[in-house]
């Protein structure tokens, strides 16, 4: 254990004044308005506290972190591109003015005004998938970013994953967005003074002129290991064709494997030397070992390729405009000029959402290929920054830092439990509900779904096993409902032929991408030539999404002549009821 | 051209960097001075708005 009696009396005070804090504010539940938007009192200040704090968790830090561990400044990029965005937004009032003005309090709630309550419904569906099976890796990767930290036993990663949703929970039921405004102004303090300490001491020990140098040094060196690499993989597969045409596939199946095998005892054998070339190699238990080099650590598009900038470009827009725990901020701000000035003041805050884990992650890559590889065993991209923050962190400050990073956790985890819940209450629940609710069962549901989420991803969290980066998943979770959602949006507010059938269409297409990306990406082998890459499943999504709205509305006006989209008002719905 | 374009993405993450670690510190003491005013304001509001519901009782 690295925790000293100080640093737990830190994260101790830390948790019991959050906690206390957050139930302290059930007092002013009146109603599911207060609840789910705060009664919509909330001004600019808090509204940038909340904004911030619920955008960065633990999972943020850890896959920015490997980011950096992999990409170095280059992986800071969608931090760089959601910040452009968002002030774009913020000045322009793109999508944000026209919601925040509808009086709505979800998203999909809009869109029964313009498209029908199926679409809401359907939209609504959409919007859970995603945002469930996206937050549905937060606990894990939140655990395992704890234990590294700590030092703890690895088999406490469940408890101490369980043991921080139970406290979320707590005050996330009991006084909904008003507990969660409290609590992330409070976590946006604690958060922020342990990024910025943590950011100062990492580059002490490190050094800026220092880092950037070996990052490029490291990078040279990954750049020959992989050309090593690929003419030995060559040599490898021209082997195991002779055997299969020869022997046949049962044989060539167990030189395959062999082969795996012998690659991975050669390159844990070989870790000191290849550190030392720039090159570091996994230590995860239960897996073979794996090479890890840094790609180019300055440029984004030669290290990840210009696909995937530009959907990154288009999926940061449709992140300030249609992520519903975004927009939840949007949506509880006193006007829409307050949630202008709320996204400029919180753009810049993006490039160090990305660009201060990832130096962490660079700087750790750094760090270990300088002191002979990764040390002890369960390491690998994901995991070695919290394994070097352990090293260079003094006693106290680790105390802040934890208490930063649960801060995170928890300002992440309760914004996005009640979003979902929301969501599923506001445009599931009540659009099938035929007798109105009184008050009190209106508030003992979306507290119940509150719970049932959280229960949720307990379960989900501890079987997960992630296809790839972290970020990936995520962007490709999150493209499920994006892609869609935002077609939708954009579509409803501003392009006046949109009708019913586009919007269907829109969501259904839409998701199909990022679901084939899940499903074919868990099947096939990771050396499959079959497996999607990120951006592909990314662009399909959103190019299929405005595909089905530009040929389901022009279809729906050419067969349905009563069909007068275009005379159709912003606030009226188009067409059917369920 | 290479080197050049180098040079142009190591100045550009130089002060995306340092900014983002001064822009940090600074948003913690001006969000953390405001916030806390926001905060007693919304709840001044919210004692006010239940002092008059108090006062005229009725559903919401």
């Amino acid at each position: 254990m690295t925790l000293s009696p100080l640093d737990w009396a830190i994260i101790a005070v830390y948790l019991v004044g959050c906690i206390a804090a957050g139930v302290w504010m059930k007092r002013y539940i009146r109603g599911v308005e207060d609840f789910a938007v705060a009664g919509r009192e909330m001004d600019v200040n808090l509204g940038i506290a909340s904004l911030a704090a619920t955008e960065v968790g633990i999972v943020t830090i850890m896959y920015t972190g490997q980011m950096g561990f992999t990409n170095g400044f280059a992986g800071a990029t969608p931090g760089v591109l959601t910040a452009a965005m968002m002030f774009l937004v913020g000045c322009t009032g793109f999508v944000i003015v026209p919601m925040r003005n509808a009086g709505v309090i979800t998203i999909p709630e809009l869109f029964e005004n313009r498209f029908g309550k199926r679409v809401r419904w359907l939209a609504g569906l959409v919007v859970i998938l995603g945002g469930v099976l996206n937050m549905g890796i937060f606990l894990r990767l939140g655990g395992e970013f704890l234990v590294h930290m700590t030092g703890l036993p690895p088999n406490y990663l469940e408890w101490t994953m369980t043991a921080l949703l139970a406290l979320v929970l707590v005050y996330t039921v009991l006084g909904g967005m008003l507990s969660v405004l409290i609590t992330d102004y409070l976590q946006f303090l604690v958060m922020g003074l342990g990024i910025v300490i943590t950011s100062v001491l990492v580059l002490w020990n490190v050094g800026w002129g220092d880092l950037k140098l070996a990052l490029a040094d490291v990078h040279q060196g990954g750049v020959e290991f992989r050309h090593e690499q690929a003419a030995m993989e060559e040599l490898a597969a021209a082997k195991l064709q002779t055997v299969r045409e020869t022997q046949g596939r049962q044989a060539a199946e167990s030189l395959a494997a062999a082969q795996a095998q012998s690659q991975g005892r050669s390159l844990r054998a070989r870790a000191g030397e290849l550190a030392s070339c720039g090159v570091l190699v996994s230590t995860k238990k239960d897996e073979p070992a794996a090479a890890i080099t840094m790609d180019d650590p300055f440029n984004p598009v030669a290290s990840k390729g210009l696909g995937w900038v530009l959907w990154q470009t288009i999926f940061a827009l449709s992140v300030v405009t249609t992520w519903q725990t975004t927009i939840a901020r949007v949506l509880s701000t006193k006007d829409a000029r307050t949630a202008k000035r709320m996204y400029r003041t919180t753009a810049f805050y993006w490039v160090g959402r990305f660009g201060l884990p990832g130096l962490w992650g660079a700087a750790a890559f750094v760090y270990f290929a300088a002191r002979g590889g990764l040390p002890g065993e369960g390491l690998d991209g994901l995991t070695a920054m919290p394994a070097f923050l352990k090293e260079i962190l003094p006693v106290g400050i680790i105390g802040i830092m934890l208490a930063a990073m649960l801060a995170a956790e928890m300002s992440t985890d309760s914004g996005y439990l009640l979003t979902w819940a929301t969501v599923i209450y506001n445009d599931l629940l009540l659009p099938v509900v035929r007798k109105p609710l009184s008050p009190k069962l209106k508030l003992l549901t979306i507290r119940s779904l509150v719970l049932l989420i959280g229960v949720f991803l307990v379960f989900y969290g501890l079987w997960y096993e992630l296809p790839g980066g972290a970020w990936d998943y995520l962007a490709v979770t999150g493209n499920i409902y994006l892609a869609s959602v935002f077609t939708l949006l954009v579509a409803a507010l501003y392009w006046r032929p949109a009708n019913s059938w586009g919007a269907l269409a829109a969501i259904v297409l839409g998701a199909v991408g990022p679901i084939s990306f899940l499903v074919v990406n868990a099947l096939v082998p990771a050396s499959s030539p079959w497996r999607i890459a990120p951006e592909t499943a990314g662009f399909a999504s959103f190019g299929m999404a405005f595909g089905g709205m530009l040929f389901g509305s022009l279809l729906r006006r050419i067969l349905v002549r009563d069909d007068d989209a275009g005379a159709v008002a912003a606030v009226s719905p188009d067409d059917e009821t369920p | 051209m290479d080197a050049l374009l180098e040079k142009l993405f190591l100045g550009f993450w130089t002060v995306a960097i340092f900014a983002s670690i001064l822009w940090y510190a600074f948003l913690l003491f001006y969000v953390g001075y405001l916030g806390a005013k926001d905060i007693i304001g919304m709840a001044g509001r919210f004692t006010s708005r239940a002092e008059e519901e108090a006062e005229t009782p009725g559903d919401r």
